[in-house]
């Protein structure tokens, strides 16, 4: 009895700062009343007109993309290597080793990035290219941890056996057995990573350049001027991450669907 | 043969992350560590350092408590639904997980702030406005923001664990006499003990580290240390050891609540 009450009471809380988004977004003017006055949708070609938010609107989405093809061209090798190691202690040091990023506060390593490579030998500080390094590092664990574990769940190894029996070599196996086998979890490990570049705030509000700031690097600024224009800046930003929630609920349940249609075989 | 090709796959990522997380994190621990203790005592002797011990310490703790203690009983309802009904909430409830800190932020300020909507409505019901819509920024308020993207990991983690737990043992332990709330605390506490240490572990990591959200909801005037280690780095003529030896702390706190967490999630799975 009681936790239904408190799960009612947590979706309430949930929706609400959603709900007031939304409203604020579309609300002409809010100033001290309960909900805004007026509808309009100025606030949303004003925020698409403004050039810095559309900069950052680009670069958020070239650091994304960038992100994701890195975890995938050089991820998916590691969580391969790392699932093909022999012994068990190898694959649990490993494991450990690529999870140590998730230990870490952004603001620290942002830290760190600015110790480095504001150095003479390293100044990199403020290309679009460091920042995306340090978006694949914060991403990577994620996208790992989805897809070995898809690895493991699928067997992928009796498959690779059967197909090493019928004599098919490493690179056939890698590109006829594994990759279509993991397209699922390697879609939607890409999606978490994309959804966490997007709205990665603590490592790029210290990293980014001043001419490739990201989106929610710029939108703090926004914070200070009028609630409309913030609202609709912020429901840019969710309805981003809201998007990214649905397709990869869609992967997901294709993921279980393919992992069942194989354990039911 | 076999050993090298392995190698290779892995190298590329393992190079990526030897130069952009582990040397950066060694830069750090160097900086802070190349005059002795010294750049420790000078961030200990900075006015705004116990402050902001307390006010991280206070956050954490209220964070990480109330999250774990919503999370659990909204991961108990959740259990005992259908798969369907179960399914579609936890899709709703994961989706703070990709939201980034600054939409909670606005959010909340548009909610709970000087003039929020929550806040105007407590006021039209007789509570004093001005207090409740201070509130927000406080370390309390910010763990009460804060435990909208904290609620959801505890509900992943811990939901799992009670979907398989067998309820037959509960009915067992009330057929012989326990009232429902014995049987939970001697039957079901017991064994869902470990993940939930494990989640609120997690979650306590995860705040005590984080800055975003408290940067965007009251700048840098609320005393927790991450905000006092953003505001060293980005003041100009910064000192960079004393900076490095904060960041060094923050690290070794968070990657020991980590590891205390990690323990106790390894002591469920012996358990299994």
């Amino acid at each position: 009895m009681i936790p239904r009450w408190i799960t009612i009471a947590y979706l309430a809380y949930l929706a609400a700062p959603i709900v007031l988004l939304f409203v604020g977004s579309f609300g002409d003017l809010w100033l001290n009343t309960l909900l805004p006055t007026g509808a309009t949708v100025r606030w949303y070609a004003e925020v698409a007109a403004d050039p810095s938010f559309r900069r950052a609107f680009s670069a958020s989405l070239f650091v994304a993309v960038m992100t994701c093809a890195a975890c995938v061209a050089i991820g998916l090798p590691l969580g391969y290597a790392v699932f093909r190691a022999r012994s068990a202690r190898v694959r649990a040091l490993a494991r450990m080793l690529y999870q140590l990023p998730v230990a870490l506060p952004p603001l620290v390593l942002a830290f760190g990035f600015i110790l480095v490579f504001s150095s003479d030998a390293l100044p990199w500080l403020g290309s679009v290219w460091l920042l995306i390094a340090g978006h694949i590092v914060l991403g990577l664990p994620y996208f790992l941890q989805t897809v070995v574990s898809d690895m493991q769940r699928l067997g992928l190894r009796t498959l690779e056996d059967a197909a090493e029996s019928l004599g098919s070599s490493g690179l056939q196996r890698f590109l006829h057995v594994v990759l279509p086998a993991l397209r699922h979890s390697v879609l939607s490990g890409l999606i978490v990573v994309a959804a966490l570049s997007i709205g990665e705030f603590q490592f790029s509000n210290l990293v980014s350049g001043f001419l490739n700031r990201t989106y929610p690097v710029v939108l703090l600024q926004a914070f200070y001027g009028a609630t409309g224009f913030a609202c609709a800046a912020t429901v840019i930003l969710l309805a981003l991450a809201l998007t990214a929630s649905v397709t990869g609920a869609l992967s997901a349940r294709g993921t279980a669907r393919f992992a069942t249609a194989r354990a039911g075989r | 043969m076999r050993l090298r090709r392995e190698l290779l796959l892995a190298a590329p990522a393992a190079l990526l992350l030897a130069g952009f997380f582990l040397l950066p994190v060694a830069a750090v621990a160097v900086d802070a560590l190349r005059e002795g203790t010294l750049a420790f005592t000078r961030v200990f002797a900075l006015p705004a350092f116990w402050p902001s011990l307390a006010g991280s310490l206070l956050l954490t703790l209220v964070a990480a408590s109330v999250s774990t203690l919503i999370g659990v009983a909204v991961a108990l309802h959740l259990s005992r639904l259908p798969e369907r009904q179960r399914t579609l909430l936890s899709f709703v409830i994961a989706l703070p997980l990709t939201f980034s800190g600054l939409i909670v932020a606005y959010g909340f300020i548009l909610g709970y702030g000087r003039a929020g909507f929550v806040t105007q409505l407590l006021g039209l019901a007789g509570f004093d406005a001005a207090v409740i819509g201070k509130a927000l920024f406080t370390p309390v308020g910010l763990a009460f923001a804060s435990s909208y993207y904290l609620i959801p990991r505890v509900v992943m983690g811990i939901l799992p664990v009670l979907v398989n737990f067998d309820r037959a043992q509960m009915a067992a332990a009330e057929s012989l006499g326990a009232t429902p709330s014995q049987a939970f605390r001697q039957v079901m506490l017991p064994q869902v003990a470990a993940p939930v240490g494990a989640a609120f572990c997690l979650v306590a990591a995860v705040v005590f580290g984080a800055y975003g959200t408290a940067l965007a909801l009251v700048g840098t005037q609320l005393h927790i240390l991450p905000l006092q280690l953003y505001s060293l780095i980005s003041e100009t003529g910064t000192d960079f050891p004393a900076a490095a030896a904060l960041a060094l702390l923050i690290a070794a706190v968070c990657s020991t609540i980590m590891t205390t967490g990690e323990w106790f999630g390894s002591r469920h799975e012996r358990h299994l």
